[in-house]
C-alpha cells in the first residue's frame, strides 16, 4: 500500500482495479491480482451478516496503512458489524525483534484476542482525515495531517515519518530504501536474499516485502546509468514480471557500479540519478517534472525543479 | 417424521456443491478449478465471491516460478461444508422413509 498509486476520488472497485493494475506488474498476472481484490473486497462488503468484526494489525507502516483504509470504508455504520474492534501491536513478551503477528503461535494468537479493544469515533476520525491526507496530491496534507494529535492510533505517527523518507531525498535522489541497498551491496552484500534479511535491520519498524524489494533491486539495474548489476543477467529478474525459479531468482549476485558509488556519495544531480515513473499515495513522481523531494535537514518535503 | 433441515444456499447450488468439494480437498489453484468444473472465468469467479462473501473462502499466495493464489476452505467454510452434508444426508434419509 506504500507505493503504487492511490487517488483521492476513487472508490473501492476502481481502487481494486487500479490497484491491481499496478501490483500486477504485467498483463498475465492482472486477472489474479485482480480476482484477488474482487474477492477479498466480497468478503468485506458482506461485513455486516456478523455480530463483531475483529481488525488485527502491527505496527508498521502497511498495517497502519490498511487501518486508515478500513476504518475510512467502515466509518459508513451500514457497512460494518454490530461490533468494530481491533488489536495492534508494536510488541509481544518473549518475541524478539518483533516484527509482526505472523511471529505468533496459536496460544499466543488466542491470547491477544482477549485484549481487543471496540474501535472509537476518534479513531474513526483519525483515520477518516489520514486516509484523505494519503491519498491527496498534496505532500502537505500528510505532513498537516503528521502534526495533528494521533494518540488514538499509537503507531501512525512514525510509519507515516517513515512514509516520507522514501520520497527521493534532495541530497542525492535517493530514497531511503534505494541508500539503503546500495549501502549494503557496497558492504559486500551479494544476494537478494541476505539483502532482503540485512535490510530488514536497517528499519526501525520493517515494512517492505521481498516483491517490493525486488521492484527496488530492478529499478537500480534499470536506471540511465545503472546503480546495481545483477549477474549473470545484467537485470535483476524477479516474478511476476518474468517466470523464474526461485532458485535462480535467489541465485543472482548484485554489484555496485561506478554511477551506484558516485551516486551513493551524492555526486550525482539529484534529479538525474533514477528514471521515477512512481506513486506515493495520491502523489505521482514522474522525472523530467518538478518533483517533490525529502529534505533530511529540514525534515520537510519540497518541491524541486527539474 | 423429524422437521426437515435447511440447506445452506451458499453450498446449495450444482456448480457450488462441487466447488466446495474440490476446496474441501485444496488447496487448489483457479485453472485447475476451472479446468475441472468445465465453467468460464467469470462464472467460477462469480461462485469464489459467494464463498467469500460468506466467510467461507481461504486464499494462500504460491510462488511457483510466479506468484499465484490457490484457494480452500476456510474453517468456518469446512465446518459449514460439513453442516451441509449432514443436512442433505438427513434429507436424503427422510425422503427414503417416504
Amino acid at each position: 500500500m506504500h507505493h503504487g498509486p492511490f487517488p483521492a476520488d476513487s472508490d473501492l472497485d476502481a481502487v481494486g482495479e487500479m490497484r491491481a493494475r499496478y501490483l500486477a506488474g504485467t498483463p498475465d498476472a492482472y486477472d489474479e491480482v485482480a480476482r484477488s481484490f474482487r474477492l477479498r473486497d466480497a468478503h468485506l462488503k458482506a461485513a455486516n451478516r456478523y455480530d463483531e468484526v475483529v481488525l488485527w494489525f502491527e505496527h508498521d507502516l502497511l498495517d497502519q496503512l490498511q487501518i486508515l483504509q478500513l476504518l475510512d470504508w467502515f466509518s459508513g455504520a451500514e457497512r460494518r458489524a454490530a461490533k468494530l474492534s481491533m488489536i495492534c501491536i508494536d510488541r509481544f513478551p518473549g518475541v524478539e525483534p518483533f516484527r509482526g503477528l505472523g511471529q505468533l503461535n496459536p496460544e499466543q494468537m488466542a491470547g491477544l484476542y482477549e485484549t481487543r479493544q471496540a474501535v472509537t469515533r476518534e479513531q474513526f476520525r483519525v483515520a477518516i482525515d489520514g486516509w484523505a491526507a494519503f491519498r491527496s496530491s498534496d505532500p502537505a496534507a500528510l505532513e498537516t495531517f503528521i502534526a495533528e494529535d494521533l494518540t488514538s492510533l499509537p503507531f501512525l505517527r512514525a510509519a507515516l515519518e517513515r512514509h516520507l523518507e522514501e520520497y527521493p531525498w534532495t541530497i542525492d535522489g535517493l530514497t531511503r530504501s534505494e541508500r539503503q541497498l546500495l549501502k549494503l551491496v557496497s558492504q559486500g552484500v551479494r544476494s537478494p536474499g541476505e539483502l532482503f534479511a540485512l535490510n530488514m535491520d536497517c528499519e526501525t519498524v520493517f515494512f517492505e516485502g521481498n516483491l517490493r524489494l525486488f521492484k527496488h533491486i530492478a529499478d537500480l539495474c534499470d536506471a540511465p546509468a545503472p546503480l546495481l548489476k545483477s549477474e549473470p543477467h545484467g537485470t535483476f529478474r524477479y516474478p511476476p514480471m518474468v517466470a523464474i525459479a526461485h532458485a535462480d531468482l535467489l541465485g543472482q549476485r548484485l554489484h555496485l557500479t561506478s554511477t551506484g558509488e558516485q551516486a551513493l556519495a551524492g555526486a550525482l544531480r539529484p534529479s538525474s540519478v533514477m528514471k521515477r515513473d512512481d506513486w506515493l499515495g495520491g502523489v505521482h513522481l514522474l522525472s523530467g517534472q518538478a518533483m517533490w523531494m525529502w529534505n533530511p535537514d529540514s525534515k520537510k518535503i519540497q518541491l524541486m525543479p527539474n | 417424521m423429524n422437521e426437515l433441515p435447511n440447506l445452506d444456499p451458499t453450498f446449495h447450488q450444482p456448480v457450488r456443491t462441487r466447488l466446495a468439494v474440490l476446496l474441501s480437498n485444496g488447496p487448489v489453484s483457479f485453472s485447475k478449478l476451472k479446468a475441472t468444473l468445465e465453467i468460464t472465468d467469470g462464472n467460477l469467479d462469480a461462485h469464489l465471491r459467494k464463498f467469500s462473501e460468506a466467510g467461507y473462502l481461504h486464499t494462500k499466495s504460491v510462488f511457483d516460478g510466479r506468484y499465484r493464489t490457490d484457494y480452500s476452505l476456510s474453517s468456518s467454510g469446512t465446518k459449514a461444508f460439513a453442516t451441509y452434508l449432514r443436512a442433505l444426508g438427513r434429507l436424503i434419509g427422510a425422503a427414503s422413509q417416504t
